[in-house]
């Protein structure tokens, strides 16, 4: 065998006598990890669900003139042979170690902080954006003199957990953020979270590690906050936190594909005498409880409180009050709002972004007294569904 | 297809590997079928990215097989006059079919955009490989007509020839004189096998392993946008870039030598460690040098190349280089580019070489390396005005020198590039020379087979795909 290429004179080439027996032998490991990668895969057993990724995995392909034709055949083979290759699970998993080992600190979108904290990438301040939607809030108030308008905006971990954030990593200052969204605002009480959360005894217990949701503890300073500064007396409710899952791994967990730490989820215990009715408008589904214990068992256990998010839900209490509050906000609000059960004679939940009617219908058959826009900020900062909601 | 797909690694390599040596090269022992299997497996190959424009391949083939055969024949008969026609009929075609689906869209665009009329552009797909199959193509037709080779007489052996899969989509380009005795005549043993699957696993990890990574700190980089980006950001994404080319198409060309050796073949090498060149001219002697082989044997030299008044040969290199950058893509950005080198290697030829003879070698490496990642700004940018903006953005028309943006993925990244940056040298082979070959080979004894896991771990890990609720 000959090779004639003029350029292939300049090239320094490991000498032939290199590749003796112990070449052979690499190459025939290699030769033996291709055939059993092949035999395995087409042999195994096909999973049908991952419980990381929270996703059904890919089948086999269906062959077909026109599947093939089109090239969907040929995309469809692919994500089927990777998505029931052997050790599928381990494989991802070792290769977030060696990202990690080497030095890497952000994966999808995720920062890897210290002592297992995950953290979410903080959202920047875009003017216009947020304008749009505090334009929106000001029109509301403007509407409806005679309501009570409170804004309570929280930070994530990223800021309250700065110390925990790896190195160097860009970071938005949400104290600032928040209180440039506030100053935008007219008619409103603006709840300060940042300050109270900071002083928090213990801050690492305010965030869950593995998802980008507050804890019950941070919820419990939050409630108190808000209590008191829109005239509740917190101490006429007293209430513990119950764990009821230990192995709570979000989705930051999951969008970076490190497991390594779980989670605890804690629910507040109602007071005996308060009886409530919990209405789903848009399901047209009636219970007695704001928890759904099914949720514990799927991978999303946040959802437990009020099952997840929906477009409209109505509470009806005997609590010994007139007011009727309407909550505007974001799954941060799901944990918090089961504590605002005993202070109102009705409570409507609304969450713009599965909300598609226009809300003043609401403020006006309920006669709301009290609004309360509850978000955190990186979701805030980045709506776009509260705009066109309310005129 | 691609190298680096699970279809392939898990079903269409071992079963090529293991019908092409069973039946092949164990059963048969015939050329005639050996050829036959691989040629349906390239055609499969093919079809499997692109099931339409195969038959465009297929004519093609056909077409220039029998145009071949003519002009070969009309030469023997010392019938110049018809070898002419034929062969520049051939030209003609090839050029033709490569200009409609590559470049037309884009002439369109242009007049549509000089004369405002509403011309709606075809948007035509392109044929993957297009450019690498017709380059070999014509290698075989201007050879036929300046009476280097003989034409082939097998359909077969031609129609392989062109759609092999191994260089098919991605190169090395090669010419049909370098190749024309392997396709009649070609031993398989031991060592062109074990040679040849190491070679394939070192090209696989480059693209998976280094090049995949690197490419998404690039991508992070370009997705922040020139506007708020630090002189330091801009660095560490146009280094990660230019790393991410070099390890994606050399690891390529590894990966589809590596399987020529496999299949008996042995390809010219593409890539000669185009990172330690200490002057654009030896940059370009280093990387894909089966490209610009092409063109000088093919361009440059019927050109007249250097052998004209230095007018004409600045000229010469001038068509060479807006070619070849336009060979790239058709975009304004790789005529650009193209143009840009042209320029650069004329001034080195003519106005520089003096100066450089003077400078230290450290020196020459640093200049050439910032002339060459400029130009990589100039290849990867999604239009010219991006390119601009970054490249000022390198040279300090920045919001500022550091931000903590730059340091984050600076740290985070930082022993990726220090591996990279090494494997980009020719370490490894310094290694061997210094361990000595016997004692080299017992520890690529492990290397070949851990790399090769790795590089299951990096493809199925990037098929990672959680489905989530993230913004609720």
């Amino acid at each position: 065998m000959k090779t004639v290429n003029a350029n292939d004179r300049n090239i320094k080439k490991a000498p032939d006598q290199n590749y003796g027996p112990f070449e052979f032998i690499s190459a025939m490991t290699v030769t033996l990890m291709l055939l059993l990668v092949c035999v395995f895969t087409l042999a195994g057993q096909d999973r049908e669900y991952s419980e990381n990724e929270n996703r059904n995995l890919a089948g086999k392909p269906i062959f077909s003139l026109s599947s093939v034709m089109d090239g969907k055949f040929m995309e469809d083979m692919d994500s089927y042979l990777s998505d029931q290759f052997v050790l599928r699970d381990a494989l991802v998993r070792t290769r977030t170690d060696i990202d990690i080992f080497i030095g890497k600190r952000e994966i999808n979108g995720v920062y890897i902080g210290k002592k297992h904290y995950l953290f979410e990438k903080p959202s920047e301040y875009d003017e216009k954006r947020v304008k749009r939607t505090t334009d929106t809030m000001n029109g509301i108030s403007a509407a409806y003199g005679e309501i009570r308008n409170y804004v309570a905006i929280a930070p994530n971990s990223s800021e309250i957990l700065s110390d925990y954030m790896p190195s160097n990593a860009p970071s938005q200052n949400q104290t600032e953020q928040i209180s440039k969204v506030y100053s935008n605002l007219n008619g409103f009480t603006c709840i300060d979270l940042c300050g109270p959360l900071k002083n928090a005894d213990d801050p690492a217990a305010l965030y869950y590690k593995t998802d980008h949701h507050w804890t019950s503890e941070a919820v419990d300073i939050a409630y108190r906050k808000i209590a008191a500064d829109m005239g509740l007396d917190p101490s006429a409710y007293s209430y513990d936190n119950l764990a009821v899952t230990n192995g709570f791994q979000g989705t930051l967990a999951s969008s970076s594909g490190i497991f390594s730490a779980k989670d605890t989820i804690r629910i507040p215990t109602c007071p005996q005498d308060i009886m409530y009715r919990v209405t789903y408008v848009n399901e047209g589904k009636t219970c007695t409880t704001v928890f759904d214990q099914s949720k514990l068992s799927e991978k999303s256990k946040y959802d437990v409180f009020f099952g997840g998010n929906f477009a409209q839900i109505m509470i009806e209490t005997n609590a010994p009050s007139d007011r009727v509050l309407m909550v505007v906000k974001d799954s941060y609000a799901n944990s918090l709002i089961p504590l605002l059960i005993p202070h109102f004679k009705t409570i409507v939940v609304v969450d713009p972004r599965y909300y598609t009617d226009n809300v003043q219908e609401i403020i006006e058959r309920e006669e709301v007294t009290d609004i309360l826009w509850l978000y955190n900020a990186n979701t805030f900062l980045n709506d776009t569904s509260i705009y066109g909601k309310f005129n | 297809m691609v190298f680096s797909s699970a279809t392939f690694l898990i079903i269409f390599l071992p079963l090529t590997m293991v019908l092409y040596y069973l039946v092949g090269v164990l059963i048969t022992k015939s050329t005639a079928v050996k050829n036959l299997i691989l040629l349906v497996a390239s055609l499969i190959f093919y079809a499997w990215g692109e099931p339409i424009y195969i038959i465009l391949m297929l004519i093609s083939i056909c077409f220039n097989f029998v145009i071949g055969k003519d002009i070969d024949q009309s030469k023997r008969m010392n019938n110049r006059r018809k070898a002419k026609m034929l062969f520049v009929s051939a030209i003609v075609f090839n050029l033709a079919v490569l200009g409609f689906f590559k470049y037309f869209n884009f002439l369109l665009e242009n007049i549509a955009n000089v004369t405002g009329a509403g011309i709606k552009p075809l948007n035509l797909a392109l044929p993957v490989g297009i450019s690498f199959y017709t380059f070999q193509i014509m290698s075989y037709i201007i050879d036929l007509y300046k009476g280097n080779i003989r034409a082939q007489r097998r359909l077969l052996n031609f129609a392989l020839y062109v759609s092999l899969f191994p260089q098919l989509i991605a190169g090395p380009i090669v010419k049909y004189k370098d190749i024309a005795d392997q396709l009649m005549y070609r031993k398989e043993n031991w060592l062109t096998y074990s040679k040849g699957l190491n070679r394939f696993v070192f090209g696989l990890s480059k693209k998976l392993i280094l090049a995949n990574t690197l490419g998404s700190v690039y991508a992070a980089v370009q997705e922040a946008g020139c506007d708020n980006m630090s002189v330091l950001t801009a660095w560490i994404g146009i280094i990660c870039y230019t790393l991410q080319i070099y390890f994606d198409f050399s690891g390529y060309s590894d990966m589809a030598i590596g399987l020529g050796g496999i299949f008996g073949f042995s390809f010219c090498e593409n890539f000669n460690y185009p990172y330690i060149a200490t002057s654009v001219t030896d940059f370009w002697r280093r990387w894909h040098m089966s490209l610009s082989s092409w063109f000088r044997d093919y361009v440059y030299i019927p050109l007249g190349g250097n052998r004209c008044a230095v007018p004409r040969v600045i000229l010469n290199l001038l068509i060479v280089w807006l070619l070849t950058g336009f060979w790239h893509g058709a975009s304004w950005n790789f005529i650009l580019w193209g143009v840009y080198y042209g320029i650069l290697l004329i001034l080195e030829k003519y106005v520089l070489a003096g100066l450089i003879k003077k400078v230290p070698v450290i020196l020459k490496w640093l200049v050439t390396m910032i002339c060459v990642m400029v130009g990589w700004v100039l290849f990867s940018a999604p239009t010219l005005e991006v390119a601009i903006a970054y490249i000022a953005a390198m040279f300090g028309y920045a919001v500022s020198f550091v931000d903590s943006y730059g340091v984050f993925i600076l740290f985070t990244n930082f022993a990726l590039l220090v591996i990279a940056g090494l494997c980009a040298t020719p370490l490894y082979m310094s290694l061997s020379g210094m361990l000595g070959g016997k004692k080299f080979s017992k520890v690529m004894l492990a290397v070949t087979p851990l790399l090769f896991l790795l590089c299951i771990i990096f493809m199925i890990s990037e098929t990672y795909n959680p489905f989530l609720y993230f913004r609720f």
